[in-house]
């Protein structure tokens, strides 16, 4: 496995600049995906019988079908359809961030149920308005309470960006895919994809820790 | 002074509440009790504007009330203080976002409240710190500064120990005494024979009786309440 690692010695770095295509498909899709995630939740819980019934077929959907087909769909077939093409990039960041919404809205929702429906009662009695409501009082609660389902999903999501390689773009997967087949050796560069990979992750956890002990009072 | 006429409220096709009528008087503490079902929590989700679904009417000093709350302000069971504020941020909050104060002085005004309920040492602290009845009187606070004419409690002393039970009747005995009118909903007998002046015992839905405190605690009339009472008449 040495004599393996002396080989591809000199294409380590190429591999690890696949961390930032990673990086840059995980950090964009989290964001848009929470802010999705956290309309549709507000959808969800509305009063609004009509944008419910939205908010659980909007989630049906992309949690019933596989993510790798979403980003065929949105690769391809959108293409076909629009007649414009879409980069591998921005397909990659648009399958990523609608199929993540539907993933943080089940848990921002179930965040929301969590926190003490007195509070909410109390708050409109005193007669804060509901934005005020949701936004001051139930939100910051709701989040605090699903953290770790949230740092868990943009866990899942730094993973799946792997899926991009099938449509050509170079992430660390891709690279490292790359790498073995020009030298006809596997488990080296899978190897040091696979470190990247975990590193990224304890890094994102730790991180997550330290903001949920920040945020727990 | 609080009248409500001929209140009534169905929910589906349960009736919770069944033409009811009461009067609260200023300075007065009047305690509404009956078992549980009985409707005594629906009368304060009416007053405070929380159900919508009812007919009749609700009069404060003699005038017809339409949107309720601001008359009303209520301290509801288990406190449901705002667990991510500290004691002052939960007092302050509504003065800044809906009497629209400026930090300094709602900043003032809730640690002027919350001095007055002994709660100087407790200003930052979460509600996770405080006691059962600390949190009450941090809940009592919240309240009362954004001067409500009528005050509500929802079982002010469920889940609390005796002792601290004395301090929530204390602390309520001192409000009445500003000449507020206050309506207390429990089934701790116990706490309503000790601070009520008068008393309103529910059943179905239905006014059994409306007394003097003392009266209905020595010689109830009905015999639902003489049973509700059991041994502690």
């Amino acid at each position: 496995m040495l004599d393996g690692f002396r080989q591809i010695y000199g294409e380590i770095p190429y591999i690890l600049s696949g961390v930032g295509v990673t990086l840059a498909y995980a950090v964009i899709a989290v964001i848009f995906g929470f802010f999705g995630g956290t309309i549709l939740a507000t959808v969800k819980v509305s009063n609004n019988r009509f944008l419910r019934l939205f908010g659980a077929f909007y989630t049906s959907i992309f949690r019933g079908t596989p993510l790798l087909l979403q980003l065929f769909i949105i690769y391809f077939a959108v293409p076909q359809i629009l007649g414009v093409c879409i980069s591998a990039f921005a397909a990659g960041i648009i399958a990523f961030s609608l199929n993540s919404s539907a993933y943080v809205s089940e848990i921002i929702r179930a965040g929301i149920k969590s926190v003490d429906h007195g509070q909410y009662e109390v708050a409109k009695v005193l007669g804060c308005s509901k934005l005020q409501i949701m936004r001051d009082i139930i939100f910051p609660q709701a989040i605090r309470n699903v953290l770790p389902s949230l740092a868990n999903e943009m866990i899942d999501l730094l993973k799946e960006s792997a899926l991009v390689s099938v449509i050509g773009e170079a992430d660390l997967l891709r690279r490292a895919h790359i790498v073995a087949s020009e030298h006809y050796l596997y488990l080296e560069p899978l190897l040091v994809a696979g470190l990247c990979y975990y590193t990224l992750i304890m890094v994102l956890s730790a991180f997550a820790k330290l903001i949920e002990k920040k945020l727990s009072c | 002074m609080l009248e409500v006429n001929k209140l009534s409220c169905n929910i589906g096709e349960n009736t919770i509440l069944s033409d009811i009528s009461f009067k609260v008087l200023s300075g007065e503490i009047c305690t509404i009790i009956g078992g549980s079902g009985a409707g005594k929590t629906t009368i304060l989700r009416i007053l405070c504007g929380l159900e919508g679904r009812f007919s009749g009417d609700i009069l404060i000093n003699n005038r017809k009330i339409h949107r309720n709350t601001h008359y009303f302000g209520l301290v509801p069971q288990g406190c449901s203080l705002f667990n991510h504020f500290t004691a002052i941020d939960n007092v302050a909050y509504a003065l800044r976002k809906v009497k629209k104060y400026s930090k300094e002085r709602a900043y003032t005004i809730a640690t002027e409240s919350l001095e007055k309920f002994g709660l100087s040492d407790k200003l930052s602290s979460y509600p996770s710190s405080l006691s059962g009845g600390q949190k009450q009187r941090v809940a009592i606070a919240r309240t009362i500064v954004m001067k409500p004419k009528i005050l509500l409690f929802d079982e002010p002393t469920s889940a609390l120990d005796p002792e601290i039970t004395r301090d929530v009747v204390d602390t309520i005995r001192i409000l009445s005494a500003t000449g507020m009118p206050i309506i207390v909903v429990t089934h701790d007998l116990s706490m309503a024979r000790q601070i009520a002046t008068r008393v309103i015992f529910l059943d179905n839905g239905n006014v059994i009786e409306d007394r003097e405190a003392k009266e209905f605690f020595t010689k109830p009339h009905s015999e639902r309440a003489k049973c509700f009472l059991g041994e502690n008449i």
